[in-house]
Formats: C-alpha cells, sequence, structure tokens
C-alpha cells in the first residue's frame, strides 16, 4: 500500500546530541508515530475522526432507541445521561471537527502548492494531542461512568458537590488538552495558507477549501481559549475549591454560559466552515464550471466568521438577560444568515447551466444544500425569542442543529470523501454501492430528524430519558428511531465500500474527475515530496488553466525554467519522536490531575518540557530531494502509480 | 493580504521551499499565537471584572493591595522589556556580549518582578487573602497568576537563550529566534500594564 | 554603553523614559488625587494613560511601526474581537444593575398602563393580568423536578395530546389552595411543563425581581445577607413563611420594619430594617413572593400559596413599630425546630401533598432557629431626644454603635467630629444630610464605598437634630473643643439647592481632609 509512503531520508547535519536518535522509519508503527507528514497526519486524523463517529453514532443508536417507545426502560436514566452527553461532546468535538482538520492537514498544502505545513512537527503534536484527548475521555466510561452533564455541561450542575463523580473531570481535563492541539493546528494552518503559497497563488487564486480553513483557523485560534479557561475555572473549582461557580460564596454561574457560548457559537461556524468549503469545491468540479461569485463567497466567509462572535447569547435567550440584549442578539443573529444565504446562492449559480455530473460525491453536495438550507431557516425561527421562549430545550432545536450539523457538515464531508478518496488512495470508489448508500442515508436522515420538529413543537424537551404514552409523541418518535435504525444501516454500507475501495478499487489516475485544483496535478496517491516540482499558479483553477492553457485569465507567471523556484532542491521534514512524546505525556498528565496526584502531574510536566527542549534543540532535520527530470533518477522516489 | 507575484524565492535558506511572503514562518506564528492569547488573558479579565465588588466577604481590593509595591514592581517589567530592546537591537549588530548582557538582564528584571509577585502572593495570604476565600481571591490569584506563569515560561525562554549561546554562538543570523522570544516579552508586559490598571490602580480611584 | 550610535537606541531610550514617567504619573493621580479632579476624570487619565502604554510597547518596543502590516492586522483582529467580546459581555452583567430604579419604574408605569382601572379588578383578574409577564414561563419551567435517580427525565407535556389544542383538564396536581382555580387553569394552559412542579410559584416574577434591587444593597443579590449586620434571606425567608404566624409577621415587617439583635443559624445581625410602607401592596406581595422563592427556597417549601395585594393591604394601618415587630418575630413558633435535634428535617415525606413528591435535592438543614432577646442598643440618654429618634433611620447601615460596616458605611465615631472641625465641614455635614452622597470615601486609611441617601423628607429640627447627635454620641463629644449645635435655621438655608450624590461627593473632596 502506497499511501503515505516515506521515502528513507538520509538526515542532512545529524544534530549530535540528542535524546531519541532520529526515526527514518518508512513503513511499519513507529513510521506512523513518528511521522510528520501532512498526508499522513491527515489520514490518520480522518480515521480516528471516523472511529470517534462510529462511536458517537453507536450512542445515537442507544439514545434512539431507549425513545422508541414511551416509558422504555431499556437504558437506566444514569447510563441515558451519559449517552447523550459523550454523543454531543464525541460528535462535536472528536468527530466531525476533526474531520474538518483532517481534511485540511492533507489538502490545504497540497491545494496551495506547499510541501507540507509550516510547522510539520506541531502538526503531528497536534494530531497526538486530540487522539490523546479523545482516548481519555473515553477512558471514562471504564473507570466510573461517563460525563453526564451535557456537552454544554452548565454550572452549576458541574460542581463538585452537584456531580461528585470522575465524569466532570474527564469531560473537562479531556476537553482541555484536546483543545491545546486543535489551537496549535489551527496557527499551523494559519502559517501555512499565508506563508507557503506557491508562485503566482495570490489570497484571490487561493482554493475555496483552503480560504474557508483559514478563516475556520482564525475561528479556532479566538474561540478557544475561553474555553479552555472556562474548563480550567470549573477543574479549579473542583480541585482546589476555588468559588468561580459557587453561588454561595456570590459567583454567578450564569458567566460558564457566557463564556462557553463565546466559544460555542464560533464553534458551529468551525464546524461548518471547511464544510462550505467542500461544497465550493466539489459543486464547481462537477458542474464544469467555475465557483460562482468567488470574491463574494470569500467575503461572505469572514462576514460569518466576525459576526459568529457576536452572536453568542441567542443560545441564552430564555435566561432572562432582558428585552434589549435579546433584542440586539435576536439581530445580529438574523443578519449572521444573510452571508449563509449569499452561499447558498453562489452554489446554486454554479450548478446553474452546467454540465452536470451527478456523481455521489455532486449528489452529496445537493443533498446537503436542501438540507443545510431547511437547518438554516429553523435557525432563522430561533433567532425570534418569543419563539426561543418555546422551543428552548426543546426537540425542535435538536432537530435545528443536526440539520446544520448532521445534514450540513457530515454531508459535506461525505462528499468531500467521495470527492478526494481516489486523490488519497489512487483507487476509485464505487459509484453505484455509493448511490444506493446515498439514497439510503439522505433520506433516513430525514427520516430522523424532520419528525423531531413536531415532537419540539408539542413540547417534548431534549435530554429526556423517555416519556409518558397518550400526549401525541410516539408516532414522532418511532420514526426517529426507525430513521436512526436505517441510518446505520447506510453507514455500514459506507464504511464497507471504503474498505472495498482500499482492497480493489479501480485505479483512479491523476484527475479523475476533471478536476480545477492544484492537488489533482500531482500523482494519485501523491509522493512524499507533494509535487515533483514547485507548482506555479496562472490562476484561480490552477490545474484547469495547466490543462486548459486558453482559459487562463490575466498575466501568466512564467515558469522560469531557467531559474526554477525550487532550484535547491525540495526540503522534506524529518521525522521526529518528540512530538508523540510530548504529547503522550499529557495522558498520565489528565489521569494525575483526574485523581488529584500532583507528582504525576508534575512529572508528567517535566517529561512535556525535556520533550520541548529536544524539540527544540533537534532542528527540522530531514533531506533534499533533486526536483524534475533530476527526481526520475532519484532511487529514494515514493512507489506512487502515476497514470 | 500582502501575497504579490513579486514574492521573491528564499534563496539564501538551507533549503528551496518557496515563501509567498518573505516573512518569517515563526515569527508570523508567534503574532498569531498572541493574537490568541489575547482571547486567554480576556477571558481571565472578564471573569475578573464580572465578579468585582461582588464578594460577600472580605479582604476587598482596597484592604489588601498596595500601590506602591506594585508600581515598582510593574516598572521592573516595563524595564525588563527596554532591555529586551536592546538584547535584539544588539544581536543585530552582532554585538554578542551586550546581546548576552541584555538577554541576561532581561530574565534577572522578569525574576525581580516574579519575586514581587511572590511576596505580594505571601502578604496577600496573611492578611487572610486565599484562593478560596472569596471570590476577589479566586479571581485575583487566578489572574495575576496566570500572568506569573506566562512570565516564569518567558524567563526559562530566555535563560535558554542565554545558556544556549555559549553552546552555539549566535549571530545577527539568528535574530528571529530572539525577536520572537521578545515579542512574548512584551505580551506579557501588555499584560500587566492592563492589570495593573484594571486590577490595581482602578480599585483606589 | 553606546547609546546614539544606532539611530533606533536613542528612540528606544526615549520610549522607555516616557514609559515609566507615565508609570509614575498614574501612580501619584491615584494615591495623591488632585482636588480639583473628579474621580471620574482620574479614572478617564488613568485609562487613556495605559492605553498610551500599550500602544507604546507595541508600536515601538514591538515594532509594528516597522514590520509589515499583516502582523499588526493579525494582532488587532485579536484585540478587536477581544475587547468587543468582553467589554459587551461585562456590560451585561453591570449594566442591569446600574439602570435597575429605571426599570422597576417602567415596570409599574407598565402595570397601571395595562390596568387602566386598576382599583376597579378584583384580585384574581390582577393576579391573572400579572402572572402573564414574559420572564414566568422560564421560572415555571425551572421548577420541572428532576427524579431520584438524577436523570433528567422530564414530566409529560400536560396539555396538546392533538394539535395545538388547549387541555387543562390533566392538570391535576395544582395545589388546593393557589390564587384561584380559574387563574391556575389559565396559567397552566399556558406552559404546561409547569404541571409537576414540587410547589407552583405563580406570582409577577418580574415585578418581585425589580422590587427587590432596593433590598439588594443589605440582603445582597445572592440572598446571603451581610455577617452581623443583615441575615441572609436565602433559607431563612423560607423558614419565616413556614413558621406559625410568619405569613402576617412578612408583610408586617416589610410595611413597618424592624428593629433590634436578631440570631439566624445560630449567627447574630443587627442591622436596621426600615419600613417600606411607601410601596403598593403589589410591589410588596411582589418581593415577599420573590424572597420566599428565590436562592433555592422554593424547595425548601412543603406548598407555596402567593402573597396577595389584598393581603398586604389588609396589614397596613396597623401603626406598629419597628419594635413591635421584633416582639411579633420572637413569638414565631419555626417549623424547623425539631430540626435542631433531628439532622434531617425530610420535609418531602413528611408531606403527603404529592406536590413535593418528587423532590429529591433536599438541601442540608441548616435551619436551625434560636431567637435571643436583644435588648435596645439605642440609649436615649442624648438630650436631644428628636437626635436619638431620627438617628433609628441611620443606624441599619452606621450601626448602633456608630461604628459603620467595613468597606460600605464609614464609622461616625471620630469621623464626624473630624468633618465639623473642617473648613466648610459644618455646610457639608448638612448638605450630605439633604442631598445623600456617592462614592468612594477614605476614613482613617479604610475605604468604603456605599451610598448615603439624600433625607430631604425629614424636618429642619430632625436633620440638625440628628447631626447634633453624631457629634456628640459615642464620646464624640469630648472630641470637640467648642460645640456649636446645628440650627434648624441653617439646615433651612441649605435646602433648594437641587445638589446631586455626586455633586456633594465633590463637595466632600474639597474639603481637604486627611
Amino acid at each position: 500500500m502506497a499511501i503515505g509512503k516515506l521515502g528513507a531520508p538520509p538526515v542532512v547535519g545529524q544534530p549530535p546530541n540528542t535524546l531519541l536518535t532520529r526515526p527514518t522509519w518508512t513503513e511499519g508503527l513507529f513510521s506512523w508515530l513518528t511521522t510528520v507528514d501532512h498526508k499522513r497526519l491527515g489520514i490518520l486524523y480522518l480515521v480516528t475522526s471516523f472511529i470517534f463517529f462510529g462511536l458517537g453514532s453507536i450512542e445515537a443508536l442507544l439514545i434512539r432507541l431507549q425513545l422508541a417507545i414511551p416509558d422504555n426502560t431499556l437504558l437506566s436514566p444514569d447510563f441515558y445521561n451519559q449517552m447523550f452527553t459523550m454523543h454531543g461532546v464525541t460528535m462535536v468535538f472528536l468527530a466531525i471537527m476533526p474531520m474538518g482538520i483532517g481534511l485540511a492537514n492533507y489538502f490545504v498544502p497540497l491545494q496551495i502548492g506547499a510541501r507540507d505545513l509550516a510547522f510539520p512537527r506541531l502538526n503531528a503534536f497536534g494530531y497526538w494531542v486530540y487522539f490523546v484527548g479523545g482516548l481519555f475521555i473515553y477512558t471514562s466510561l471504564f473507570l466510573g461512568g461517563a460525563p453526564d452533564v451535557g456537552w454544554v455541561a452548565y454550572a452549576p450542575l458541574t460542581s463538585l458537590s452537584n456531580n461528585p463523580g470522575l465524569g466532570t473531570d474527564f469531560y473537562m481535563i479531556g476537553l482541555f488538552v484536546s483543545g491545546i492541539g486543535t489551537l496549535v493546528t489551527a496557527m499551523n494552518l494559519i502559517v501555512t495558507v499565508i506563508n507557503m503559497r506557491a508562485p503566482g497563488m495570490t489570497m484571490m487564486r487561493v482554493p475555496m477549501f483552503t480560504w474557508m480553513m483559514l478563516i475556520t483557523s482564525f475561528l479556532i485560534i479566538f474561540a478557544f481559549p475561553p474555553l479552555t479557561v472556562a474548563l480550567f475555572q470549573v477543574m479549579m473549582d473542583r480541585t482546589f475549591d476555588t468559588l468561580f461557580y459557587v453561588p454561595a460564596a456570590g459567583a454567578m454561574p450564569i458567566l460558564w454560559q457566557h463564556l462557553f457560548w463565546i466559544f460555542g457559537h464560533p464553534e458551529v461556524y468551525i464546524i461548518i466552515l471547511p464544510a462550505f468549503g467542500v461544497i465550493s469545491e466539489v459543486i464547481p468540479t462537477f458542474s464544469r464550471k467555475p465557483l460562482f461569485g468567488y470574491p463574494v463567497i470569500i467575503l461572505s466567509g469572514i462576514f460569518i466568521g466576525f459576526m459568529g462572535f457576536a452572536v453568542w447569547t441567542h443560545h441564552m435567550f430564555t435566561t432572562g438577560l432582558g428585552p434589549v440584549v435579546n433584542t440586539a442578539f435576536a439581530l445580529t443573529s438574523m443578519v449572521i444568515g444573510i452571508p449563509t444565504g449569499i452561499k447558498v446562492f453562489n452554489w446554486l449559480g454554479t450548478i446553474w447551466g452546467g454540465k452536470v455530473r451527478l456523481t455521489t460525491s455532486m449528489l452529496y453536495a445537493i443533498a446537503f444544500l436542501v438540507t443545510f438550507t431547511v437547518g438554516g431557516i429553523t435557525g432563522i425561527m430561533l433567532a425570534v425569542p418569543p419563539f426561543t421562549a418555546q422551543a428552548h430545550d426543546t426537540y425542535f432545536v435538536v432537530a435545528h442543529f443536526h440539520f446544520v450539523m448532521g445534514g450540513g457538515a457530515l454531508l459535506a464531508f461525505i462528499s468531500g470523501l467521495y470527492y478526494w478518496f481516489p486523490k488519497i488512495t489512487g483507487k476509485l470508489l464505487d459509484e453505484r454501492l455509493g448511490k444506493l448508500t446515498f439514497w439510503i442515508m439522505v433520506p433516513s436522515f430525514w427520516l430522523i430528524f424532520f419528525p423531531q420538529h413536531f415532537a419540539g413543537l408539542m413540547g417534548m424537551p431534549r435530554r429526556t430519558q423517555t416519556f409518558v404514552p397518550g400526549i401525541g409523541l410516539e408516532i414522532w418518535n418511532l420514526l426517529s428511531t426507525v430513521g436512526a435504525l436505517i441510518m446505520g444501516v447506510g453507514l455500514i454500507l459506507f464504511v464497507l465500500n471504503i474498505i472495498l475501495g482500499f482492497v480493489r478499487g479501480k485505479p483512479a489516475g491523476n484527475d479523475p474527475w476533471d478536476a480545477r485544483t492544484l492537488e489533482w496535478s500531482t500523482t494519485s496517491p501523491p509522493p512524499y515530496y507533494d509535487f515533483d516540482r514547485q507548482p506555479v499558479v496562472n490562476d484561480r483553477d490552477a490545474h484547469w488553466v495547466q490543462k486548459y492553457p486558453e482559459s487562463v485569465h490575466g498575466e501568466r507567471v512564467p515558469e522560469s525554467a531557467s531559474e526554477p523556484y525550487d532550484r535547491g532542491g525540495a526540503h522534506i521534514p524529518g521525522q521526529s519522536w518528540y512530538p508523540f512524546v510530548a504529547a503522550l505525556a499529557l495522558l498520565p498528565f489528565s489521569y494525575g490531575w483526574l485523581y488529584d496526584n500532583m507528582w504525576v502531574v508534575g512529572i508528567s510536566m517535566l517529561v512535556v518540557t525535556v520533550a520541548t527542549y529536544a524539540w527544540a534543540l533537534e532542528g527540522v532535520g530531514g533531506k533534499h530531494i533533486p526536483v524534475g527530470d533530476a527526481l526520475d533518477a532519484d532511487t529514494e522516489r515514493g512507489e506512487g502509480g502515476r497514470s | 493580504m500582502s501575497a504579490h507575484t513579486a514574492a521573491s524565492v528564499d534563496h539564501t535558506a538551507s533549503h528551496g521551499t518557496y515563501k509567498s511572503t518573505n516573512l518569517p514562518d515563526i515569527k508570523l506564528m508567534m503574532w498569531v499565537f498572541l493574537a490568541s492569547d489575547i482571547m486567554f488573558f480576556g477571558t481571565l479579565l472578564g471573569t475578573y471584572l464580572v465578579y468585582r465588588n461582588r464578594s460577600l466577604t472580605g479582604p476587598f481590593p482596597t484592604d489588601v493591595l498596595d500601590i506602591p509595591l506594585t508600581t515598582v514592581s510593574t516598572f521592573v517589567l516595563l524595564m525588563s522589556s527596554f532591555l529586551m530592546v536592546l538584547a535584539l537591537h544588539s544581536l543585530r549588530q552582532d554585538d554578542i556580549f551586550k546581546f548576552r548582557l541584555w538577554t541576561f538582564g532581561v530574565a534577572f528584571f522578569g525574576a525581580i518582578f516574579l519575586g514581587f509577585q511572590i511576596y505580594e502572593f505571601i502578604h496577600f495570604v496573611d492578611l487572610g487573602l486565599t484562593l478560596q476565600g472569596n471570590l476577589f481571591g479566586t479571581t485575583f490569584y487566578v489572574l495575576t497568576g496566570t500572568h506569573g506563569v506566562h512570565v516564569a515560561i518567558g524567563i526559562l525562554w530566555l535563560l535558554s537563550i542565554f545558556v544556549h549561546s555559549f553552546v552555539k554562538p549566535w549571530t545577527s543570523k539568528d535574530e528571529v529566534y530572539l525577536e520572537v522570544a521578545g515579542l512574548y516579552w512584551h505580551f506579557v508586559d501588555l499584560v500587566w500594564i492592563v492589570i495593573f490598571t484594571v486590577v490595581y490602580l482602578v480599585e483606589f480611584i | 554603553m553606546a547609546h546614539g550610535k544606532h539611530s533606533g537606541t536613542g528612540l528606544y531610550i526615549t520610549v522607555a523614559i516616557i514609559l515609566a514617567v507615565i508609570t509614575y504619573i498614574e501612580y501619584a493621580i491615584v494615591e495623591f488625587p488632585p482636588t480639583w479632579m473628579s474621580s471620574g476624570w482620574v479614572l478617564f487619565w488613568v485609562i487613556l494613560m495605559s492605553i498610551v502604554k500599550f500602544w507604546m510597547v507595541i508600536w515601538f518596543f514591538m515594532h509594528l511601526r516597522d514590520d509589515p502590516k499583516i502582523y499588526t492586522g493579525f494582532f488587532s483582529s485579536g484585540i478587536v474581537i477581544g475587547v468587543g467580546t468582553f467589554v459587551v459581555l461585562i456590560a451585561m452583567f453591570i449594566l442591569p444593575r446600574a439602570v435597575a430604579p429605571v426599570m422597576m419604574d417602567d415596570v409599574m408605569v407598565a402595570d397601571v398602563a395595562h390596568v387602566p382601572d386598576a382599583a376597579a379588578l378584583s384580585d384574581e383578574l390582577r393576579a391573572l393580568i400579572e402572572s402573564d409577564g414574559a420572564t414566568r414561563p422560564q421560572a415555571a419551567r425551572s421548577q420541572t423536578p428532576r427524579p431520584r435517580d438524577g436523570s433528567l427525565a422530564v414530566t409529560p407535556p400536560a396539555a396538546r395530546t392533538e394539535g395545538f389544542a388547549l387541555r387543562t383538564d390533566e392538570v391535576d396536581v395544582t395545589p388546593a389552595e393557589t390564587i384561584d382555580d380559574a387563574v391556575e387553569a389559565e396559567v397552566e394552559a399556558d406552559e404546561p411543563l409547569v404541571a409537576e412542579a414540587p410547589v407552583v410559584v405563580e406570582f409577577d416574577t418580574e415585578l418581585g425581581t425589580s422590587t427587590y434591587l432596593a433590598c439588594a444593597g443589605c440582603h445582597q443579590a445572592s440572598g446571603a445577607g451581610i455577617p452581623g449586620a443583615f441575615p441572609p434571606l436565602a433559607g431563612h425567608a423560607a423558614d419565616l413563611y413556614q413558621a406559625e404566624g410568619g405569613r402576617p409577621y412578612l408583610i408586617g415587617v416589610m410595611l413597618y420594619g424592624l428593629q433590634g439583635q436578631i440570631v439566624v443559624d445560630g449567627a447574630t445581625y443587627n442591622g436596621l430594617m426600615p419600613a417600606f410602607p411607601h410601596y403598593d401592596d403589589d410591589a410588596i406581595a411582589a418581593v415577599l413572593n420573590h424572597i420566599v422563592t428565590e436562592w433555592g427556597n422554593a424547595e425548601r417549601l412543603d406548598t407555596f400559596d402567593a402573597f396577595t395585594a389584598a393581603e398586604v393591604e389588609a396589614e397596613r394601618g396597623q401603626g406598629l413599630t419597628a419594635a413591635d415587630m421584633l416582639e411579633q418575630r420572637q413569638q414565631l413558633v419555626f417549623v424547623s425546630d425539631d430540626a435542631a435535634v433531628e439532622p434531617e428535617p425530610d420535609t418531602a415525606t413528611v408531606e403527603t401533598d404529592e406536590d413535593v413528591a418528587t423532590e429529591t435535592d433536599v438541601e442540608e438543614p441548616d435551619t436551625v432557629e434560636a431567637e435571643v432577646e436583644a435588648a435596645p442598643t439605642v440609649d436615649p440618654t442624648f438630650d436631644t431626644a428628636l437626635g436619638a429618634s431620627t438617628y433609628t433611620n441611620c443606624v441599619g447601615c452606621h450601626q448602633p454603635t456608630g461604628a459603620g460596616i467595613p468597606g460600605v458605611f464609614p464609622p461616625l465615631v471620630g469621623h464626624t467630629v473630624d468633618l465639623y472641625a473642617a473648613e466648610g465641614g459644618r455646610t457639608y455635614l448638612i448638605e450630605m444630610m439633604l442631598y445623600g452622597v456617592q462614592g468612594q470615601i477614605v476614613v482613617d486609611g479604610a475605604t468604603y464605598n456605599g451610598v448615603m441617601p439624600g433625607w430631604q423628607q425629614l424636618s429642619d429640627e430632625a436633620v440638625a437634630a440628628v447631626i447634633n447627635h453624631s457629634l456628640t454620641e459615642w464620646g464624640n463629644a469630648d472630641l470637640i473643643d467648642d460645640f456649636d449645635a446645628i440650627r434648624a435655621a441653617e439646615v433651612e438655608a441649605l435646602r433648594g439647592q437641587g445638589l446631586s450624590t455626586s455633586d456633594v461627593y465633590e463637595r466632600r473632596n474639597a474639603l481637604g481632609l486627611d
């Protein structure tokens, strides 16, 4: 299997004194543990996030089974609380968001013609921290019970007196740790997009997925610190008896809600903007048209990102903030619908008049458009405070955010996977099975969540463990559960399709979709050095004008054959143990904090510090490879099949 | 954004990676981190201000805070920032002795500031202000303590540079590594400027 | 040191000197505020100077001045989002407190406006109208019980089996003595989730909350009170409500005040509760309902039957005094007296009422109640009886001993004498009594930040007498060399200036006290 194959790097300028020998594995477990290759890390992100997605789906199925019939006793109330909390935490923090980051890891450098992220080892650290955080949270199931306070974990429900178990600590510490990983990865992506673009790629030529990831990364670096601090405050309350959320001392637990939603609302856009980016790649490709209104989509994305910080209290309309605050935030919440609507019309404008090919990927993209728009409209309804006063914390809200998160982000990412799978593996997915899966997945998705609108309007509260018969909720809940079971089948078929694609997919070739952006100009899968030669960009659709030079706009950037941009050879960063070691040390750190063992915490921090020093002193390392024609003669080349 | 086709190849670097801007990755990274850190301290300061005047029992800010003492420590931290600028300036001039001197000076002044803070904490605890005593104690210690941790990390970083400059002689080519540490240090100073005003001075007006 | 050799160094030295000077000025202006500068201006200048420092460090030390603008862009985006977010956040917490009096008036005006012929309406109808407040559904929802296993299982909606038709017949758990069946039915139809609440709390929560703002100064927003002075309402108000005779007592305290030492949970409180007869019946009923049900009090109640305006009206006109109320208090029989011996009162199971059957989160039984008779602390030996009796208005804050309350209300012992001795102090004392004073003050090195209200409603004689009282009590008389009592005519002369509390505060600063 050639995926993420590393050439054996003869390390240049081996540093004299490092604790651990610089690793050079090209395959096997250790090559994955020590890799700094953005493509391998992207695959790790995608695989890990899909495993978490599977776990989250199992939790969702349990929830639906419990609610299938009234007065059901399948799950005990305690276990039910753990399930809906873990479902929320998993889907938001461990599945959907890392899915976007995984795609970004793989495709942002390829789309901008770079050979890696700006800080490859930091990228590895980011992944492993996310992995450690997720693992830590999931061990709670075996160590005294998972968190059961809802994914929003409102204070003072999380105080030690109200919640003496360890579940809440798992939530707080786990998200604290995995948040660090998300933060460093976002910073890394920003620097990469600003600094590593290919010659000729101005910001107004950057592919839309990369643009959306840039905006997403800014949202992450501004939104995660408030969450980190809030989690830290609760942990201080629980560990050191501080008073941040102790009402008896005059504290106001509502502050948690503010801090959580100052993070939480941008988080919604952190999840959905990468999805917008994926859709903005898929739709032009399969419509054979340039993206309609490219600058407007960027501007509306920036506007969404900025306004994302100005709407947080619409999650708190019913907390008695008063008419002035509610009105102001209702207005900003409705305003944020405008740029979102603009994007939808841009996608429609791209499809309009195009030569549309209804591949599986395109079908998911269209399903995204419809489903997301419905979720957006219920969002506008919920932006009206008097309506929220009725619908707050009911299944109407549940239906709304599943339409935007599941129907929006998830369908878009599946679309993106069908779109990019040939690039990642060099093999095509089965289109017939794909379309069958589509016609199972999307209708069943609607069957799950559309009835929940009605259950919600009838007053069924979210997070309810059961309901009594005879009040008109049976049919809606039963439909939901049936839908969930069908969608479960759809997901299994989806996974089956992926596995079949790996095992016996037909060779894809470099550019199976006749696509437009740079990642399709290299081989499938890309070699470890990404591009034979530094690509030069002459147009917004860089690969398209390489294929069809007559469609180029404006002045061409010279290829400059006499003095190529990479005349010094391409530099491939070296592998390293330290990101893995530093991230892994956060696991004992977390358990030490959890069990209030400050010795373990201290020793773990010491390991992190030592690893950081070793990391800094180790240097970038890696090797130079020749480029262009000289590369063909190089025996170290990866095995990526070229067609 | 300032990307132009005119941006050139980084010919001087040891590897041929093309840079779309001529900005050092690490410096850009530091600014992105600092932008993020604003939100971090913003949250801590926001919490402090939301809970200001809400403590049910003493000691209250005016009972413990000592403006003259803190003015001195503020002055020390400001001057350490000044030394930081001198250190970078000296390195750019390849004046390695002064670069080492000023870098050590920054760390030393930072340590003095940290000493003041430790003294202050011990003194406050004597006056009855504890982490668990009232809301003022909780928010004050966590806010200034987090700042103190930032200072401590900065000291460690600068001392590491100081030691490293003997292991592997630094020249003006390495300036960006000092500059980045300097940006971090100045930011810590900036945060203290805000804390000094909002936490200390305002209470006595 | 080779300053000046390079153009940069000189600039950096200049910047460093300016930064140092600004820091010194900040220190000086705060420690020794110029008498001609109000505190508002000091604050303004300090903040402005900090911003200048902030900018100078960024611009010169972090050399954003010379660097590509992209760095400035990154950092500024952080500053804009950070400052914007947290200024709005803090404003949301602080502004409601600042505009509270205005909001309360609005609510009252709105009530009157909605009920043109208020007096003609029956109490039931009034309750119906008031219960339709915007915040009510939420208050009711918060009462949704949490079952014993701690899950979030939720009661079935009591209405709307088909479509959206309102069904009230399923509301079978309404407490018997709630306001009125008709009102109850209407209310329940509005909000199905309230059906199985342990205690149905139905009243104008908005009016209660806004009225309580007037109480929060002493009893605190958290209902925790102030140790030694003002008893907590969290827990205590519910116990009073449940006590035999507690219901009229609570109304009486609002109407006639309370004075004398009381003991709550073993702690002694000696502040003065002023009377609020000038509040209308609705407001008093609402605020009583508020304190009896807030801060988890509702969970302590077996049943809750909201106070009504008519009830308050009936208690008026008895002409009781604050001291009478103390006597009445000592006759209360607390339900939880047994709780002193039994660790678990277990109110949830004692009652057969199904309302409480779902209650699980029983608070720790801290309802031990013991009343200690307190001798009257104001000693009427002062020759001016009027001064002593007027001073009863002041003891709530300044205490019978004249010692004040640390951090909030300054002592009068020693301090009034200093004021009297200062140049212009005589006038200031009178103006302060008439118009009040607001702003942070420092007395003997300690800071105080309470509000002194104006007392223009007192007669000239009473104002003069109470000042004289404060100047001669608690040994103050010994500190004055030649005491020239304040005269009523002086008070009269200073009336009608229309000063604000901050005007008086500025006059105080101009006194040149040490």
